[in-house]
């Protein structure tokens, strides 16, 4: 009897040759990085909002240098990818290089930065789908009208484990691109005053109003970078983990930092370096729009705006509940969160993230409170500030693991770049920290100047907590953290 | 009257509501509405389920056996799946018997599964349909797949209860019954046992009797089930 597939053996050869063919090579692994990094989110969203909240003109030369960070941290992350395979990235190397107690910590603190992120889209979704539905539909309804709407899109995708399709999502990404690409060349060919000024990619805008604004500058530059460090995520998927993962890594950092260092820098040239500010307070997302005039591209860019922070609703959504599915699945977090349903989509957790989206929007409309600058900038540059913890302690944790056994890996890869690049994120860090209100756009004594980066510390300490108490009461459940899927399989083999 | 034909012996006895003795026979059922056939777990997840189930019948009729320790001056620490000599009468399991007694070298179980989720579902299906438990239904458009339906809501609803059987204390061991549990509640399956177990039992009860390469085989499904629904591919 012939069945349906008894000749692909014959077809492809071995068993090993065929699998290799289904894996991912890098482009595919890169397609997937820069689509999680949403492009027009960022240049559209963060950059002008930046400008506007902070009053800060070094954002293009920030770009840059915390790039050259990110490679340097990159270093030792990629490295440490080779021994660890786990779909939790952060939380799974901290583990590793720092123990277990140190990897609930880390896992809980990823868990709110990217809840964070996820959620702060709204703010942004909201008003610009309000507003392009206002100017081109006549339908004149508050921003949060439109945000629940887009809510209760993403959790029923989120529900039907629906991803954007990987077509539909390359046209956008490809579009996003090619938009960000032409206004920028359209900026920089309209440069206010007849010339290009290099002021804002310059050093010294990192510090222009003082040394600490640099935390500041890199906070809103680390927010754009989130999304590269999901390359060692799919290395269970890809083709050649050894050269795949740090080959996109590096491609999309490179790339990040071409686009938005390019557009930033295009918004202050067009707008001269002392008027961006002003310019980015009275436009916001237009910023970017009219950088090429009140052609076409003016007129499409902005519903590729919408689209785009759909986009990165869902994909953020779908990050978040596969953190809480990993940790619910080693009994980190309430098992339920690591059960699956029908349609195997882990529904405990998926929903309770829309919950948190659903509070997080009625909170800001009932308490009246900016959408773009609250929810948004607000939220998701707290998002990038815990993003940026963490990157600080895997540096250390990349140290810690490598100390303990070299595995055949370089100086510069387990000790000096890592060292390096913690030394730098942890000076971010710190001043960050102490002008949080500057990022913001808050007064310095403003309880969300110390009440966002607060909640970090609360839920490390919270993370630390349940990781002693895992530790002393439940050694079978503290022995498999960061394992991630193989967590299920407990038994010792022999 | 044509009606399904089992694996033989006691089970063409006990008529279509019996099964065909075959472990990933009746994991497909369970995987499926009774009545239209529609999956009820992700593609990811279903293919990884029948590949184990595959290998457990091979492993429950002698013709695969795990390998554990020293494999070419490396300590492996997940067994090595190997084939030896057997009678094995079912085409498709001979098929698969076949795929791994050639394979040059020796692969984990984590590669096997990754291996033959892929037509897996494609192949189960095919061989129940041979079997009389499941008809193609009319495509309703062109470009689509056919599907396979159901012959009979009651034959396809059996497994189900002979997989939360086997977790009762007060009947005879069935090792077959016992991984088809072990492998269903792996494979995100275990939402359609919940509230037919014996009070008080649990799927761990059943699969806790089983040889340990056979524990070893669910423990291996249940961390690539979870690697699928992490994975961003679909």
């Amino acid at each position: 009897m012939t069945f349906p597939a008894q000749a692909r053996t014959r077809r492809h050869g071995s068993v090993s040759q065929a699998l290799a063919r289904d894996r991912l090579g890098v482009p595919a692994v890169l397609f997937f990085v820069l689509a999680g990094v949403a492009p027009l989110t960022v240049a559209a969203g963060v950059i002008p909002t930046a400008y506007a909240t902070t009053g800060l003109t070094g954002i293009p030369a920030a770009f840059v240098v915390i790039a050259v960070i990110l490679a340097i941290w990159s270093s030792g992350y990629v490295a440490m990818t080779r021994h660890i395979t786990n779909a939790g990235a952060f939380y799974a190397f901290i583990s590793a290089g720092l123990g277990r107690v140190a990897g609930v910590s880390a896992a809980l603190v990823a868990l709110l930065a990217y809840t964070f992120l996820q959620v702060g889209l709204y703010g942004a979704l909201g008003p610009a789908a309000a507003s392009q539905a206002a100017e081109h539909l006549g339908i004149h309804e508050p921003w949060w009208a439109f945000a629940l709407g887009a809510w209760a899109i993403v959790a029923v995708l989120g529900l039907l484990r629906v991803d954007v399709t990987g077509k539909i999502l390359g046209v956008l990404l490809c579009a996003e691109i090619a938009v960000i690409l032409a206004e920028t060349a359209a900026g920089l060919a309209g440069p206010a005053g007849g010339h290009l000024a290099l002021g804002t990619l310059s050093p010294a805008a990192l510090t222009g109003g003082g040394f600490s604004t640099f935390g500041v500058l890199a906070v809103v530059a680390v927010l754009g970078f989130v999304g590269f460090e999901q390359a060692p995520v799919l290395a269970e998927e890809a083709r050649n983990p050894r050269r795949t993962v740090p080959a996109a890594t590096y491609v999309a950092l490179g790339a990040i930092a071409v686009v938005y260092a390019g557009v930033s820098w295009a918004m202050a040239v067009r707008n001269g370096q002392a008027h961006v500010v002003g310019a980015a307070g009275q436009q916001g997302p237009g910023l970017l729009f009219g950088l090429a005039g009140n052609g076409f591209l003016a007129q499409a860019a902005p519903w590729l705006f919408v689209t785009s922070l759909f986009a990165a609703a869902l994909a953020f959504h779908n990050c978040v509940w596969r953190y809480a599915f990993a940790l619910g699945r080693e009994n980190v977090l309430p098992a339920a969160l690591g059960r699956t349903g029908r349609n195997s989509v882990p529904r405990a957790a998926s929903a309770a993230q829309s919950v948190t989206g659903l509070i997080a929007i009625a909170v800001t409309a009932l308490a009246r409170l900016s959408p773009m600058n609250g929810l948004f900038f607000g939220l998701g540059t707290t998002g990038g500030f815990g993003i940026l913890l963490l990157l600080a302690v895997t540096a250390v944790a990349v140290i810690a693991f490598f100390a303990r056994d070299p595995r055949g890996e370089s100086a510069w890869r387990r000790l000096a770049a890592p060292g390096l690049a913690a030394v730098l994120l942890i000076v971010i860090v710190v001043l960050a920290v102490l002008h949080y209100g500057t990022l913001l756009g808050v007064a310095p004594g403003s309880p969300a100047a110390w009440a966002l980066p607060a909640s970090y510390t609360a839920v490390a300490a919270a993370g630390i907590t349940w990781g002693l108490v895992l530790r002393a009461r439940r050694p079978d459940v503290y022995q498999v953290i960061g394992l991630g899927a193989d967590a299920a399989a407990r038994r010792v083999m022999p | 009257m044509s009606g399904p034909r089992a694996g033989g012996g006691l089970q063409a006895a006990a008529g279509p509501l019996a099964g065909t003795g075959r472990v990933a026979d009746d994991l497909y059922l369970m995987a499926h509405d009774e009545n239209t056939g529609r999956p009820l777990i992700g593609p990811r997840l279903l293919g990884t389920g029948l590949a184990a189930a595959l290998l457990a019948e091979l492993m429950l009729a002698g013709g695969l056996v795990l390998h554990y320790g020293n494999v070419g001056g490396v300590t492996v620490t997940s067994g090595m799946v190997m084939a030896c000599h057997a009678e094995i009468a079912d085409d498709l399991a001979r098929h698969v018997h076949q795929v791994v007694a050639v394979e040059p070298q020796l692969h984990p179980l984590q590669v096997w599964l990754e291996y033959l989720a892929c037509d897996a579902a494609r192949n189960v299906a095919f061989r129940l349909g041979q079997a009389g438990y499941l008809e193609q239904a009319p495509r309703r458009l062109p470009w689509k797949a056919a599907r396979w339906v159901p012959v009979d809501p009651d034959w396809a609803y059996t497994p189900l209860s002979r997989a939360c059987r086997a977790a009762a204390p007060d009947r005879r061991f069935d090792p077959g019954h016992a991984v088809l549990a072990g492998l269903a509640e792996a494979c995100g399956l275990g939402f359609r046992m919940t509230g037919l177990l014996p009070a008080g039992r649990c799927v761990a009860d059943a699969t806790r009797r089983l040889d340990m390469p056979l524990q070893d085989l669910i423990s291996v499904t249940q961390t690539a089930a979870g690697a699928a629904v992490l994975a961003h591919r679909t």
